[in-house]
C-alpha cells in the first residue's frame, strides 16, 4: 500500500430505484493505491453500488454519504466526478450509433485533463495503450461500442481507464466476455496502468476468482442483498469459489416480510 | 378547397407564355387540371395541425440578383458546373468547357426549351406527370424557375453539380420545375440547395423529375433551407432503368412549412434506390414526408433511412409506402423512420405502409419515437462529458448514421461541413 490517504469513503449508502430499496446500508473505504474485490451473487446490489457511485439518474439515494478525495461525491454531477478522476468501467457498456470512437476518445481525454491533446500526441499516446491491451488499430474507426463483441466491449472499457489514467475505478465485471488469454492481457494492462498510478483506487467487482489471480486484492467484500456482509483478504475469495454463497445465504439472508 | 377557387393574382401572373408550343399547350392543360382537381384529402390521422399560409397576400418576386450572400454559398461547395438562379431567373452559371466539350447540358429549363426543345419535350413528364397531383398541375402551369440537366451516355463527372435556388423577394411565390436526365451508363450527383434569408412568408413549389436510364448513377443531395416562414411544396420523382442506382438525400432544416414527396419507381430489373432523409426542427416547424419505393420490376432494392431530430415545437410527419407489384418477384425494401423528440413540446408521427403482392421477396420496415436514451448520455457523461456535450454528441452521431450512407467523401464532408455550419447558427436558441 502506498499511502493510507482515504480515496473513497462510503457510509451507510441507501439507495432505491423507484420505491424499491436496493442498497441498504453500504459502508466501505478505499484508500489511495488500495485494491479491493467486491463479489456477491447476481442481484445483490452491485451494479447499482457502482452506478450510484458514478451517479446515474436513475437512483434515488436515501441516506448515506460518500466522500471521495475529501468531497462529497454526492453533489456532483456525473462528468464532474469523471472529471475529479472517479472512473467505471461499465459491465454492460452501451452502444452510441454515429459516434467515432477516435473522436471520442480524444475528447474524453481532452475533457479529463483540460487542455487540449494535439491529433499526433493522442495517436501516439493511443497506439502505446492499444499495444498493451492488443488492440488492432482499425478499432478507433469504428462506432463506439456499435457491432462490438462483449471481448471488444470490455477492452474497450480499459483502454479508456488506461488513457484517463483515473484516481478510483470502479471495473463492474470487467471479466465476463473475455477468453481466456483476453482476461490475461486485459488484467496485466489493469496491473500496468496501477503499476504507474501506485495511488490509484481499484474496486473489482466479479463473480470469479480467476480474474484475482492475475490481479491480487487487497480486500474482498461480499454484497448481499445491498449491504457488505462480509470482508476480509484475497482468501474469502478462495473461500467463495469453494463453497458457493450457500453459507452466505444461510448466514444473512434477510426474513422477507410479505 | 372549391373547385372555383379565386384565382390569385400572382398565379395568373406567373401563367405567362413559354417558348415552346407544345409546353405552352402542358401548362395550359395543367391550369385546367389544377382548377378542376379537388385538394387531396388530408391522411385519416389526428396529425398536429400545419400552419396555413395567407395566399393572397403573395407576391410575384422581383427581378433576380447574385448576392453575396449567394456567392458565398456557392463558394463553399466544390463542384464540375453551377447554376444559381434568384427569384425563379438565371444570375450564375458555371460550365466549363471540358464539362461542355463532354455533352453535358447545365441550363435553366426556360434556356433549355429554346435550344433543346424536342430533348427537352422527349423526357419532361414521364417521370412525373405534370398532372399527378394538384399541387403538381400548378407547379406545371406556373413554373419560372428550375433547370435542365442532360448527361450523355457513358459520361463521368466525379465533381458534384450544384444547384442553387434562392427568393429575394419578401412575401412572394416561387414556382420551379426541374428535368435531370442521365443516359445510359453515365453517373452524375447533383446537389439542390435551396436557401433564402430572413423571415419572410413565402410560397415554394419545387417538382424535380429524374430519368436515370440503364446502368446509370445518380446522386442526390437536397438542402431545404428556405427561410423560417416559408411554406414549401416539393415533389422529386425518379424514375430508374435496368440496373440503374438512385441515392437521394433530403437534408430539411428550414421553412415553416414542408410538405415533401420522394418517389422512386424502379422500371426495370436490378434497379436500386437508397432513400435518405435528415430532419432537423426547430422553432414551429411543420414537415411531412410522403415516400414511395415504387418496386414494378424483379430483382429490385430499396433502402431509406430517415432521421429526425426535433427541437422546441418543430413537428414531423412521416408516411411512407413500399410497393411491391406482383411480378417484382425477388427485390429487397427496407424503409425505417426514426425520430428523436429533444423537447417536450415536439412531436412526430410516422406511418410505414407496405402493400407487397409478390410472394418471394424480402421488405422490412420500423419506425421509433423517443427522446434521448438517458443510458447514452450517461455513459458519455460518466467519461467527462458534460450534459450539453453529450447530448449534442448523440444527435451528432444519429445524423451521422444517414449521412454516411452516402458512399461518396466529398458529398459526405460537405454534407457535414453544412450542418455544422447550420447548428453554429442555431446556438442561440437554448432548450427549455
Ligand atoms: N434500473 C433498475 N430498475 C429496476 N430494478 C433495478 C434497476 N437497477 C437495478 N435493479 C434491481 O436491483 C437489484 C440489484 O441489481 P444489480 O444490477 O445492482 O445487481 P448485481 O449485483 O450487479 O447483479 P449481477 O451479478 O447480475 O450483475 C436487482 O434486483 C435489480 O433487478
Ligand atoms: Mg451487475
Amino acid at each position: 500500500m502506498q499511502n493510507n490517504d482515504a480515496c473513497l469513503i462510503i457510509k451507510d449508502l441507501h439507495a432505491n430505484v423507484g420505491d424499491k430499496p436496493i442498497l441498504k446500508g453500504v459502508n466501505l473505504t478505499i484508500g489511495a493505491g488500495e485494491k479491493h474485490a467486491l463479489m456477491g451473487p447476481n442481484g445483490s446490489g452491485k451494479s447499482t453500488l457502482s452506478n450510484v457511485l458514478m451517479g446515474h439518474p436513475n437512483y434515488t439515494i436515501t441516506s448515506g454519504e460518500v466522500i471521495f478525495r475529501g468531497e462529497n461525491l454526492l453533489e456532483l454531477a456525473p462528468d464532474e466526478r469523471a472529471r475529479k478522476g472517479l472512473f467505471l468501467a461499465f459491465q454492460y457498456p452501451v452502444s452510441i450509433p454515429g459516434v467515432k470512437v477516435f473522436q471520442f476518445l480524444r475528447n474524453m481525454l481532452q475533457s479529463r485533463r483540460g487542455t487540449d491533446v494535439s491529433v499526433r500526441d493522442f495517436r501516439k499516446l493511443l497506439k502505446e495503450k492499444m499495444g498493451l491491451l492488443n488492440m488492432r488499430e482499425e478499432f478507433v474507426k469504428r462506432y463506439l461500442n456499435e457491432g462490438f463483441s462483449g471481448g471488444e466491449k470490455k477492452r474497450h472499457e480499459i483502454l479508456q481507464m488506461a488513457l484517463l489514467e483515473p484516481a478510483l475505478a470502479l471495473l463492474d465485471e470487467t471479466d465476463s466476455g473475455l477468453d481466456i488469454d483476453a482476461l490475461k492481457t486485459v488484467c496485466e494492462s489493469i496491473n500496468a496502468v496501477a503499476a504507474t498510478n501506485p495511488d490509484m483506487g481499484l474496486l473489482i467487482i466479479t463473480h470469479y476468482q480467476r480474474m484475482l489471480n492475475y490481479i491480487q486484492p487487497d480486500f474482498v467484500h461480499i454484497l448481499f442483498e445491498g449491504r457488505i456482509v462480509k470482508s476480509g483478504g484475497k482468501e474469502l475469495a478462495l473461500e467463495l469459489e469453494a463453497n458457493g454463497y450457500e453459507l452466505i445465504e444461510k448466514q444473512f439472508r434477510q426474513p422477507v416480510s410479505v | 378547397m372549391a373547385k372555383t377557387e379565386t384565382l390569385y393574382r400572382w398565379q395568373e401572373a406567373l401563367h405567362t407564355p413559354v417558348s415552346a408550343a407544345w409546353m405552352q399547350t402542358l401548362r395550359q392543360n395543367a391550369w385546367q387540371a389544377y382548377q378542376d382537381m379537388a385538394d387531396p384529402l388530408p391522411p385519416q390521422r389526428n396529425l398536429r395541425k400545419a400552419p396555413i399560409l395567407d395566399r393572397e397576400g403573395l407576391q410575384v418576386p422581383g427581378a433576380g440578383s447574385f448576392s453575396d450572400a449567394l456567392k458565398e454559398r456557392q463558394q463553399s461547395w466544390q463542384f464540375a458546373a453551377a447554376l444559381v438562379q434568384d427569384n425563379g431567373a438565371e444570375v450564375a452559371l458555371t460550365l466549363p468547357q471540358e464539362v461542355q466539350a463532354q455533352g453535358v447540358i447545365l441550363t435553366s429549363l426556360k434556356t433549355a426549351l429554346e435550344q433543346h426543345s424536342d430533348l427537352v419535350q422527349s423526357h419532361f413528364g414521364t417521370a412525373c406527370a405534370p398532372t399527378a397531383t394538384r399541387a403538381v398541375a400548378l407547379n406545371a402551369a406556373c413554373w419560372q424557375g428550375g433547370l435542365f440537366l442532360y448527361v450523355p451516355k457513358n459520361i463521368e463527372l466525379q465533381l458534384p453539380v450544384y444547384f442553387l435556388q434562392s427568393l429575394s423577394t419578401a412575401q412572394s411565390a416561387l414556382l420551379s420545375r426541374s428535368l435531370v436526365v442521365v443516359e445510359r451508363g453515365a453517373k452524375v450527383s447533383l446537389v439542390l440547395d435551396s436557401w433564402s434569408d430572413g423571415d419572410n412568408g413565402a410560397y415554394v413549389s419545387d417538382v424535380l423529375e429524374v430519368i436515370a436510364g440503364d446502368g446509370a448513377q445518380v446522386q442526390l443531395v437536397a438542402l431545404q433551407a428556405w427561410s423560417t416562414q416559408a411554406h414549401v411544396e416539393t415533389v422529386r420523382q425518379s424514375k430508374l432503368g435496368r440496373d440503374a442506382h438512385c441515392t437521394d438525400l433530403q437534408v430539411t432544416t428550414g421553412a415553416a412549412y414542408h410538405h415533401a414527396s420522394n418517389l422512386v419507381d424502379l422500371m426495370q430489373n436490378g434497379a436500386n434506390t437508397r432513400l435518405l432523409g435528415l430532419t432537423l426542427g426547430s422553432r414551429q416547424a411543420w414537415y411531412r414526408q410522403d415516400t414511395l419505393q415504387n418496386h414494378l420490376c424483379p430483382h429490385t432494392q430499396s433502402k431509406l433511412v430517415y432521421h429526425s431530430v426535433l427541437r422546441d415545437q418543430a413537428y414531423s410527419f412521416y408516411n411512407g409506402m413500399i410497393y411491391v407489384d406482383k411480378v417484382a418477384q425477388q427485390t429487397e425494401s427496407y424503409q425505417l423512420s426514426r425520430n428523436l423528440l429533444l423537447s417536450d413540446a415536439s412531436r412526430a408521427d410516422a406511418i410505414p405502409n407496405l402493400e407487397i403482392f409478390a410472394d418471394d421477396v424480402q421488405s422490412g420496415h420500423g419506425a421509433s419515437i423517443g427522446g434521448l436514451d438517458p443510458d447514452q448520455r450517461f455513459y458519455l457523461m460518466s467519461r467527462g462529458f458534460d450534459r450539453r456535450t453529450a447530448e449534442d454528441l448523440i444527435v451528432e452521431g444519429f445524423m451521422e448514421e444517414v449521412i454516411l450512407q452516402l458512399d461518396n467523401e466529398v458529398l459526405i464532408e460537405q454534407v457535414k461541413h453544412h450542418l455544422a455550419m447550420y447548428l453554429l447558427g442555431q446556438e442561440p436558441e437554448e432548450e427549455a
